[in-house]
């Protein structure tokens, strides 16, 4: 245990520490600051563009990605006899794929002379260039999903897997229809699954930065623009500062609901 | 029988006689190799040795396995080897000529190629004309000798019609060798009349490869690893040892090129000469000898200075190492007397490195590099780390590049200096990163204006441009009244008649120059931008484009002269000068252009060309920007290479391009006339340069001291401006969307 500890100390615990002691000083003078990184950081037009795009793309894409791939889950829990692991390799197949590949296959794809515009002009539609404007949030959204629907279709079917049958077979003796058995005894029995399911889906939906910065550069449609692009600027430009009032105030963001949740789930359990 | 003491006399003396001689043929004299053991006197760090007496010419020079110094000489016709087991002390004549082989009197031997007991030579055979009739070729290996029959192709006499290279060779019947050296491998690399190079199995004499070279004379010629290594007066140059292909970007020949010293010789028709001997390649000149070393070339004798006399004057014929000990050949061009020297190499082998200092660019930088050649071997205890972020082959982006120096910066692990062109310098100034070159920066020796730019608010100077780049555009007359404008450009441009031709390649440099000229010089140090500039320049664009011509013309109209009809936009005055009413630009990035412009429009009136830094923006580009990072622990010494860099020594050196930030500098080099290398640039105009008269220079310069307007690079704003113009030049997007877009994407990151 202590190795492991030491190891999360060293490599977790000690930089995230160094970043919040940055955020409170001038790096290049060390003088303490008090909060006017932060105050540079929230009043800044392109954190506020970032964050709102941020917002924005896990609000569109953890309910569609959640819904999706219960319904899938639960279909295939239900019609068929065995998901074998051929089955789960195939829905963590997109996952496996590095994100290179993945991005050049969306290049063919939406490229203004690639392959989708190809058949729009075959039947003389004007083609868009998909990546380099508003639609390329779509084409993010896309990817996400594709990517990350089979992973979640898995945890899904794994948390299905744990609800005994016998609770089902109950309740249809006391004439719950398909309905009844899903609201009342699926649902409430997948919380947990849906927890750890939401969480992980929010910590990927940051790792889209990848598709986006490969696909569109530093400086992407103003749609896409993340908050991991303006760190990835701060830090080419040396604005330490305002990167670690950035990072903590995500940090705090994100953690606080995330506890909130926790707490909750586990006290109505 | 009764010997007399006179016929015991008469005897003894002639078996010593038999002796001595015997001893000559093997070329070992004993007296000698009891010496060799004897050590040179090692108190001087040069010393100047005696020559054999009578000899005319000295070809070769090598030093024997057995650390035997063999000189090969002439005396008249006849060639003679001597010897000298004394580290040149005293010589002995171990062959000569009338030995070895039977010579007319009308031969006269020549190009010798030695290598410890083999030597190589040809004997050539004159008519009464003084013209060669005959060559004949001999080697020689552990006193034997065999003829050898060379069979060499014929004199290629359409190569030498047109080649004034060849002007000085005189007509001769036969093909012969000029100069020959022996390969690693015990065969000869020898170039013959027509100046290609051959590998030739010095058994029977048979080409195994040949090696066709259009750069003139072979000074010099090597074997090294696979290459064939070739000097001629301006440069060194490879092929390939196995295909005969040319090898064109070779990291080695560069940095042999690029040694600062080549660079700054005297005027002397030939002067580059290198060898490989021991596994070690050598360059030397009338500075002295240099050799490639891991890191760069390193100097391994100076002859500038006071040991070695007013060598200046001198050729260095040639050079050995061995050991400690370095021999050097020397002709003085103006007495024709040769002269042999000795250095003592120990110092400078054993020589610790005391300091290092580590220099980084963002891209290649040829003119750092120069500069860096040439601070290593002024201050041979100090070693230069030069580091690229990105060169050929790594595919890393800039930012990825720039975010790992940032990482260094921070963890104080960065370079020591900062060649700060495509950095995020602006950047680096406001956060105090940069140390204050005020003091280090002699006022009265470069431009202030130029360093204005980059000066903190508390009049620190952060950074200082080592060049400084104007621009030029060049077309009919009228395009002068025309250039203060991007929207007058674009006037003047429907105005051309016909359609304009060029690749597309062609067209984004000039997309690229025009955005350089109107529009980054306007971008303010807040990287704001005006959305009228950006329209008026994406129109001009625009319209540029709407007159063009197309790609699958581009190189055969420019080589096909009948082609003038139309109006061509071309990337070079080359082409403006043979095509009719071209537009066309330059980044004057060398001295020599100015005048060749001048003659350009002073031969046709009809032609104009105008710097931009003439019109009310006086523009230019600052380049070769330096910086010191505060960090840095070695400040001083940064500040001295900083220093030294600006010096007019190295600032006058008219090889390193752009104009020099430096005002004796830059008038040393518009009045420099030793190399006149540019004078035949084009052969039907035949321009003769003209080197710039003193009060030409002084106004020159006093052109420099106006400039206002730097163009300060910003590559991210540059991108997206060319790219957004570049993919709506169809035209199916109106110019307001385009413009919006940009500023869209710039707007972002100015909030930043």
């Amino acid at each position: 245990m202590l190795p492991s500890l030491i190891g999360v100390i060293c490599i977790l615990v000690i930089p995230y520490i160094n970043v919040i002691f940055y955020a409170f000083i001038n790096v290049w003078n060390r003088k303490f600051v008090g909060f006017d990184n932060f105050k540079r950081v929230i009043l800044n037009d392109s954190f506020q563009l970032a964050a709102y795009n941020s917002l924005k793309f896990i609000v569109t894409c953890i309910p569609i990605l959640l819904v999706l791939s219960l319904i899938i889950a639960v279909y295939l829990h239900e019609h068929v006899a065995a998901i074998t692991n051929t089955f789960k390799s195939i829905f963590l197949f997109p996952l496996s794929i590095p994100v290179v590949s993945i991005v050049l296959l969306w290049r063919l794809l939406f490229d203004d002379q690639g392959f989708l515009n190809g058949i729009f002009n075959t039947f003389s539609i004007k083609g868009v260039d998909w990546i380099n404007s508003k639609y390329s949030f779509g084409i993010l959204v896309f990817s996400y999903l594709w990517k990350n629907l089979g992973y979640s279709i898995v945890l899904w079917l794994a948390g299905l897997s744990t609800i005994p049958k016998q609770i089902y077979e109950a309740a249809r003796v006391d004439g719950a229809g398909d309905k009844e058995c899903f609201c009342y005894i699926t649902l409430p029995n997948l919380r947990s699954t849906l927890f750890v399911t939401m969480v992980i889906s929010i910590i990927n939906s940051f790792k889209i930065f990848r598709e986006a910065y490969l696909l569109a550069g530093d400086y992407p449609n103003k749609s896409i623009y993340m908050l991991q692009h303006l760190f990835n600027n701060w830090f080419r430009d040396l604005d330490i500062e305002k990167m670690s009032a950035g990072a903590t105030l995500l940090s705090i963001i994100l953690l606080v609901p995330i506890v909130a949740l926790y707490k909750c789930w586990n006290t109505k359990e | 029988m009764h010997v007399t003491k006179t016929r015991l006399a008469l005897i003894i003396s002639v078996i010593l006689a038999v002796c001595g001689m015997l001893s000559g043929c093997t070329g070992f004299d004993e007296a000698n190799k009891e010496n060799a053991s004897k050590e040179i006197d090692r108190s001087e760090e040069i010393k100047e040795l005696l020559l054999p007496e009578n000899i005319d010419t000295v070809f070769d020079m090598v030093v024997m396995e057995d650390g035997i110094l063999r000189l090969v000489a002439t005396i008249g016709n006849e060639v003679a080897i001597y010897d000298s087991g004394d580290k040149g002390n005293t010589w002995e004549e171990a062959y000569n000529s009338t030995d070895l082989f039977e010579k007319a009197e009308n031969e006269k031997v020549g190009a010798y190629a030695s290598k410890s007991n083999e030597i190589f030579w040809k004997s050539l055979e004159y008519n009464e004309d003084g013209g060669v009739e005959g060559a004949k070729y001999y080697y020689m290996k552990e006193s034997k000798i065999v003829p050898v029959n060379l069979k060499l192709p014929e004199i290629d006499k359409a190569k030498r019609e047109h080649n004034e290279e060849f002007e000085w060779l005189p007509e001769s019947a036969v093909n012969y060798i000029l100069n020959t050296e022996f390969s690693d491998d015990g065969n000869l690399l020898a170039m013959d009349e027509n100046f290609d190079l051959h590998y030739i199995n010095i058994e029977n004499g048979e080409i195994n490869k040949s090696y066709e070279n259009n750069h003139g004379y072979i000074l010099g010629c090597s074997q090294y690893n696979d290459m064939i290594l070739m000097a001629t007066n301006h440069e060194i140059l490879s092929w390939d040892m196995n295909t005969g292909e040319e090898n064109e970007d070779d990291e080695l020949i560069d940095r042999l090129n690029n040694t600062y010293v080549k660079e700054s010789i005297p005027s002397f028709e030939s002067n580059i000469v290198l060898k490989h001997e021991r596994e070690q390649l050598y360059v030397f000149n009338s500075f002295g000898l240099f050799r490639n070393a891991e890191n760069g070339v390193e100097q391994v004798c100076d002859l500038k200075g006071e040991g070695a006399g007013e060598l200046l004057q001198q050729y260095i014929l040639d050079a050995e190492v061995y050991n400690k000990d370095l021999y050097l050949i020397a002709i003085n061009m103006q007495s024709n007397q040769y002269s042999m020297y000795w250095m003592d190499t120990t110092e400078k082998d054993e020589e610790s490195v005391k300091e290092e200092l580590t220099i980084y660019s963002l891209y290649n930088n040829q003119n750092v590099e120069l500069a860096i050649n040439a601070f290593e071997i002024e201050y041979p205890n100090i070693k230069v780390n030069y580091k690229v972020g990105i060169s050929d082959g790594n595919i890393a982006t800039e930012t990825d590049v720039i975010k790992n120096l940032n990482t260094e910066i921070m963890t104080n692990k960065g370079p020591d200096i900062l060649v700060l062109d495509d950095l995020p310098y602006t950047s680096y100034m406001e956060k105090g990163l940069l140390m204050d070159l005020a003091e280090t920066i002699k006022a009265d020796k470069y431009f202030a204006n130029v360093v204005e730019q980059f000066k903190s608010s508390e009049d620190e100077i952060l950074a200082v441009p080592s060049r400084i780049v104007l621009l030029a555009l060049e077309g009919e007359v009228g395009l002068g009244e025309s250039s203060d404008s991007i929207s007058a450009i674009e006037e003047y441009i429907k105005k051309v008649d016909n359609q304009m031709n060029y690749s597309e390649e062609e067209f984004m440099q000039m997309m690229e120059f025009l955005y350089s000229s109107y529009v980054e010089p306007m971008i303010g140090t807040d990287t704001e931008i005006e959305e009228k500039l950006l329209t008026e320049y994406i129109s001009c664009i625009r319209t540029l484009y709407s007159k063009c011509g197309y790609p699958e013309l581009s190189d055969s109209w420019r080589n096909n002269s009948a082609e003038k009809n139309g109006v061509y936009v071309t990337v070079n005055y080359f082409n403006w000068v043979a095509d009719d009413r071209a537009i066309t630009f330059d980044y004057v990035d060398f001295v020599k252009l100015i005048p060749i412009l001048n003659e350009i429009t002073n031969a046709d009136e009809s032609k104009e060309y105008c710097l931009l830094s003439d019109n009310s923006e006086k523009v230019y580009i600052p380049a070769g920007i330096l910086g010191i990072s505060a960090a840095s622990k070695k400040g001083e010494l940064a500040k001295k290479f900083i220093n030294f860099t600006m010096s007019k020594k190295v600032q006058s050196n008219d090889n390193i391009t752009g104009f020099p930030n430096n005002k004796e500098a830059l008038k040393v080099c518009l009045q420099d006339d030793r190399h006149n290398v540019y004078t035949n640039i084009d052969e039907t105009t035949g321009f003769q340069i003209h080197p710039y008269t003193e009060s030409e220079a002084d106004k020159f310069v006093s052109h420099f001291e106006e400039l206002n307007k730097p163009i300060l690079r910003d590559s991210y704003i540059k991108k997206v401006i060319l790219e957004s113009a570049g993919n709506s030049l169809a035209g199916d997007i109106a110019v307001s969307s385009v413009v919006s877009e940009i500023m869209e994407k710039i707007n972002i990151y100015n909030q930043e």
